[in-house]
């Protein structure tokens, strides 16, 4: 069954439209990677699931139920959560109050405590650091911080965009690692990069955008597997 | 009257000053959160003063009622005029002059509004704290320790709120990335309302003590809003810290500086102040440079 349902959606900023008939399905407990150039539209994809852009045409639906038109902090409180590109961690506040902010719906609030110990498990860097400034935390531990705030809201789908930029090699690996450990914990996630090679590692199906349309939709190792796709749109 | 005597003019001083840093950190909250700046914040403080004075001249409250009363009025005021002002400006503003202009209209109509409406006489009033102590040569009237008391106490309440409640995670989310903080299902209209509501309530706490010593009119916001505006700038704007440190240095500079030369050049001094922090340090003494 589908978890999040896009379909026929187009959304732009005043006036200048950029997705054009987007049609996207998310299922339980898989990894799917959003690719394509800078520019295609991924974010803007994202922005609308997320209630801060409002679709113009076409319907978003979690769990059969309507999502488009909601506010943004109800679209939270249904547990679909978006970390947004470039950390944007909130740089003085401590590590902790990060993350509490990161419950801030009623539900999450509530169970604050053991989200907590659960994001502190997956993440014993951010344990460590707790009563540090965010803005004083590296790269690679602001990526992680952003992450473990998006899971304080006890996120159904956690769309995360472009982790890995402007990450050393191996904290990208590290960063993929927890997005399967993510989703190994039943939660869904759609991952937006430009690094299409890893994100095709982890993810277990994808879409390819170009335009502000989806080109192409398929199992990874189908998108991967052509030559046309790969050269044309990903730039491997 | 008690000659050149430095521990009552550092009192005095602290006295003063921790009225500048209430009216300050209104300020400063509204700014370091919404990011515009209200000249109408005079206009709150008198109708915490008239507000004080109606509760105990006509309705004969308990002092400490009145004071309750004259904040939840200003708190309620500054939660309307936000809903129905601020609020269009600030959606749509890029930049920060229509709510800057708002502000301005806002504050010659409040107090043209109370000009027609209470008259332009003073109104005065008897001090709420009675008795005058004396400790070491130190003059120390009972409605003055009041004051310093009252100061400490709201900047403990609003510093907890900001620290430890999820409302001050709320605020400082917002006040540091609002784009981000939608993403957390902060719902920043209300947080602004909300702010704007406390920090005028801070003025009108301040104008609830000062009222007895000075006295009740249209103006009376006009000079705590000047000082309160010197002290952003020195103390940094956006920065609680600086305001009370800034508030507290202002009102003992003030004093000194006062007793040195005389009363008249108060006002020259505090302006020279604000002059040479803009001069060398255009940030504040705690202010961090905008990003």
């Amino acid at each position: 069954m589908a978890l999040l349902e896009l379909t026929g959606v187009e959304a732009g900023y005043a006036g200048v439209q950029v997705l054009w008939g987007v049609d996207l399905e998310l299922r339980e407990r898989e990894i799917v990677a959003l690719l394509g150039a800078n520019g295609a539209g991924k974010t803007t994809v994202l922005r609308t699931i997320s209630g801060i852009v409002k679709p113009w045409r076409g319907g978003i639906s979690l769990q059969e139920q309507h999502l488009d038109g909601l506010s943004p902090r109800e679209i939270v409180s249904r547990g679909v959560i978006h970390v947004p590109e470039g950390r944007h961690v909130f740089p003085r506040m401590s590590v902790v109050d990060n993350l509490r902010a990161g419950a801030y719906t009623e539900r999450a609030w509530s169970h604050q405590r053991e989200t907590l110990e659960d994001v502190y498990g997956l993440f014993p860097r951010l344990y460590e650091r707790r009563s540090q400034f965010a803005g004083t935390l590296s790269g690679g531990e602001q990526q992680m911080l952003a992450i473990g705030r998006g899971l304080m809201a006890r996120p159904k789908c956690l769309m995360i965009d472009e982790p890995s930029l402007g990450l050393a090699p191996k904290l990208v690996d590290a960063v993929l690692d927890l997005v399967i450990r993510i989703r190994d914990l039943g939660c869904t996630v759609l991952l937006v990069e430009q690094n299409a090679q890893r994100a095709l590692e982890v993810a277990e199906r994808a879409y390819v955008m170009e335009h502000g349309r989806i080109l192409f939709a398929g199992a990874s190792a189908a998108v991967a597997g052509d030559p046309a796709i790969r050269q044309a749109y990903l730039g491997l | 009257m008690h000659g050149f005597n430095i521990a009552q003019l550092l009192v005095d001083g602290v006295v003063a000053g921790s009225m500048y840093a209430l009216m300050a950190s209104g300020i400063s909250l509204i700014w370091g959160t919404m990011r515009m700046l209200n000249f109408a914040h005079g206009e709150f403080y008198m109708i915490g003063g008239y507000t004080l004075f109606f509760a105990l001249v006509a309705l004969k409250v308990h002092p400490v009622i009145a004071v309750g009363l004259g904040l939840l009025m200003t708190f309620i005021l500054g939660v309307v005029v936000e809903r129905l002002i601020m609020r269009w400006l600030l959606l749509r503003a890029e930049w920060e002059m229509p709510t800057l202009v708002a502000t301005l209209g806002l504050s010659v109509f409040m107090q043209n509004f109370a000009l027609r409406t209470f008259g332009a006489g003073d109104l005065g009033l008897p001090y709420v704290v009675p008795g005058v102590f004396r400790v070491a040569g130190v003059v120390l009237p009972g409605q003055r320790i009041a004051i310093v008391l009252v100061a400490i106490v709201a900047f403990a309440a609003v510093w907890s709120i900001l620290r430890y409640t999820k409302f001050g995670i709320a605020i400082r989310a917002t006040s540091q990335d609002r784009d981000t903080a939608v993403l957390m299902g902060i719902d920043f209209p209300k947080v602004y309302m909300l702010t704007f509501g406390i920090s005028v309530a801070l003025a009108a706490l301040a104008a609830t003590m000062l009222a007895p010593i000075y006295s009740v009119n249209p103006w009376m916001g006009q000079r705590p809003m000047l000082k309160a505006f010197i002290v952003v700038v020195f103390g940094g704007l956006g920065s609680l810290e600086g305001a009370v440190l800034g508030g507290m240095a202002l009102g003992i500079i003030e004093s000194v500086g006062v007793a040195v030369v005389s009363s008249e050049w108060q006002d020259v001094i505090a302006f020279a102040i604000l002059i040479l922090v803009l001069w060398i340090r255009p940030q504040g003494l705690f202010g961090a440079k905008e990003s």
